[in-house]
């Protein structure tokens, strides 16, 4: 595979985790800007400095009226926090799939999970009426339920195929989720085929993801599969350093592949489902965030997979701001924004990886 | 140290392979290519999966050892390496220390230390990976190696060295070099079993050989009674003489095919 950021200095020891500090700290508080302005920003503008008084509790002015301490707290807080847990989620997913398959154009999507969630969204948003009464039970949470089913369930097939066809090949595993990606794709092109205007509507709009309408609650489910594969990942840094060398030499280095591949795919598959079932589909994060960081800190987990954390936060705490601003009053789809983003940011890595050849 | 007892598979078609290894020996596999060398490596280092027959580790099936045990006295030196993403050379010699996190026995830096500079790779130290040569990286996945099983100086516990062709892609001199040091490795007390292409090499830094062709054993036993003209040529269906070289060494020359019939 070619390499990106081959020529970096050669930096050794001390200097270079110096500058690796240094990389960490300033995006530390870029985060916290992208997160700031994201909570400041909107139809009723606060100011940053007053966000951040009342952040840290000196609230007692009355710099903030009821009506704006309650947008903060109920409204605009969640949603940041959902976001932000949504943008961590994608970016280790993302590179935990890299580093999995090996390939650093993998996305949490090779494992269907993003796939079946979508069939199971638009099942329950076009077959709505037919569904049985106890579905209904559900109330709002319907869609987000059936996603994150739908996802997991979707990641379960590919697992018991690369099961079926022998052995733990991650190529298998691979093409196994291009499959069911193109079933997932055909039956939501039915469903559409069969849906009225309402309904295509909200199809479509569900697949370019939302951040809106997110409360407290949702940011507590996310925040559980985020903070498991965040535990994972953080363990797992140098089993996957030495997986970069390949199955086998990890094998001898004593790392069990077969179950850190089961338990990394088992762990996306929750953080992915638990998130598009909250904001829908939020494109080319996963795969851009992860890439980006490679760009920054290099290759060694223990460094990129905390970049990528705060790569993916930046990314999406910006581009929730962008949402709102822009086209205010009205709302742009997060995944339009992430997409914008990360597309042009795809093509210039992917170009800049053929030129820069190497093996 | 490892014993392998009639050995079957029924990829590469080993048929009944028998082979023991001990501290302190380099046991050489020979053979043309396609014969079974390489599978029956993979057998030793537990990627492949005998169909009959038993591997031993020091009394121990090979099965039965828990995966991050093994690792700390068994190091593996596969033919070919894939490195997916770029990397500095001290990064990646550091990852063969992975089997020790955890473990109270330290030193792990003198290790990586102490494999750079038996591989003289200390100059390459700070260079990234994907910028070497085909023989400087064969020498940095060696080094790796080496670092996955290092001990510290005075600690002489048995350890497992497998080498599937340590020569590829090195000129002479590096070939010389690294021979030696798998010679002075077998002499701090580890079993070395390396799969050679090079029958000079295997008859001047071999104790022990074992020839094959067709995943079948032409013949086995010490290095000079393994290599013997009818042997090669029972293996390689080539013609051979073995020459006395100066300073006692000896030299496989290959005269020509064999004569038919």
């Amino acid at each position: 595979m070619a390499i990106l950021g081959i020529d970096a200095p050669a930096l050794s020891g001390n200097r270079r985790r110096r500058q690796r500090w240094h990389i960490v700290l300033a995006l530390s508080l870029l985060a916290i800007v992208a997160a700031l302005a994201a909570i400041a920003a909107g139809p009723l503008p606060i100011a940053p400095l007053d966000v951040l008084a009342w952040a840290i509790g000196f609230d007692g002015q009355p710099a903030l009226g009821e009506v704006e301490r309650h947008v903060l707290a109920q409204i605009r807080l969640p949603r940041v926090v959902v976001a932000l847990l949504a943008g961590s989620g994608l970016a280790l997913s993302g590179c935990l799939m890299q580093s999995l398959f090996r390939n650093p154009l993998a996305d949490p999507g090779l494992i269907g999970v993003s796939s079946g969630a979508a069939l199971a969204a638009a099942i329950t948003i076009v077959l709505a009426p037919m569904l049985p009464f106890w579905f209904h039970a559900f109330g709002p949470f319907a869609l987000p339920v059936a996603a994150f089913c739908g996802g997991l369930a979707a990641t379960f097939v590919i697992l018991r195929l690369a099961d079926f066809a022998g052995g733990t090949a991650t190529v298998v595993l691979l093409l196994a989720g291009i499959g069911i990606g193109v079933i997932a794709e055909v039956a939501i092109g039915f469903l559409v085929f069969i849906s009225n205007e309402q309904q295509l509507r909200d199809l479509t709009f569900w697949r370019m993801g939302s951040l809106a309408g997110n409360g407290w609650l949702q940011a507590g489910i996310v925040a559980l599969p985020v903070s498991v594969i965040a535990a994972l990942a953080w363990s797992i840094a140098p089993a996957l350093n030495a997986l970069s060398l390949g199955e086998d030499v990890a094998r001898h280095l004593g790392v069990p592949v077969a179950r850190l591949q089961r338990l990394i795919v088992i762990a996306v598959a929750a953080a992915i489902g638990a998130i598009v079932a909250f904001s829908g589909m939020i494109g080319f994060l996963g795969l851009v965030a992860p890439h980006l960081a490679r760009l920054l800190i290099g290759h060694d987990h223990r460094w990129l997979l905390p970049v990528s954390v705060l790569v993916g936060m930046i990314i999406i705490g910006f581009g929730d701001l962008v949402t709102r601003v822009a086209v205010a009053p009205a709302e742009l789809p997060i995944g339009l924004v992430t997409g914008a983003l990360g597309a042009p940011v795809f093509l210039y890595l992917l170009v800049r990886q053929m030129r820069g050849g190497g093996a | 140290m490892i014993a392998a007892e009639g050995i079957c598979t029924t990829r590469g078609n080993l048929a009944g392979i028998s082979l023991r290894a001990e501290p302190g020996t380099v046991l050489a596999l020979m053979g043309p290519n396609g014969s079974g060398k390489s599978t029956l490596l993979h057998v030793l280092a537990g990627d492949l999966a005998a169909s009959s027959g038993s591997v031993r580790l020091q009394g121990r099936p090979l099965a039965a050892w828990p995966a991050a045990a093994l690792a700390t006295i068994r190091a593996v030196l596969p033919q070919t390496s894939q490195v997916a993403f770029p990397i500095q050379v001290t990064d990646l010699v550091a990852i063969g220390r992975l089997p020790h996190r955890g473990l109270a026995r330290g030193g792990d830096a003198e290790a990586v230390a102490a494999a750079l500079t038996a591989l003289g790779l200390q100059h390459l130290a700070h260079r990234p990976y994907q910028r070497l040569s085909g023989g400087e990286r064969q020498r940095v996945q060696f080094a790796r190696v080496l670092a996955q099983i290092w001990r510290p100086p005075g600690e002489t516990s048995p350890r497992l060295l497998l080498l599937d062709e340590p020569t590829n892609n090195l000129d002479p001199a590096q070939r010389l070099a690294l021979m030696q040091l798998v010679r002075r490795l077998a002499g701090q007390g580890t079993a070395v079993v390396a799969v050679l292409h090079d029958l000079t090499e295997a008859l001047n830094f071999a104790d022990h050989g074992l020839l094959l062709r067709d995943g079948r054993v032409v013949a086995g036993g010490p290095i000079h009674d393994v290599l013997t003209p009818a042997a090669i040529a029972a293996a390689f269906d080539v013609e051979a003489v073995i020459l006395a070289g100066p300073l006692g060494s000896s030299h496989v020359a290959v005269l020509g095919e064999k004569p038919a019939g």
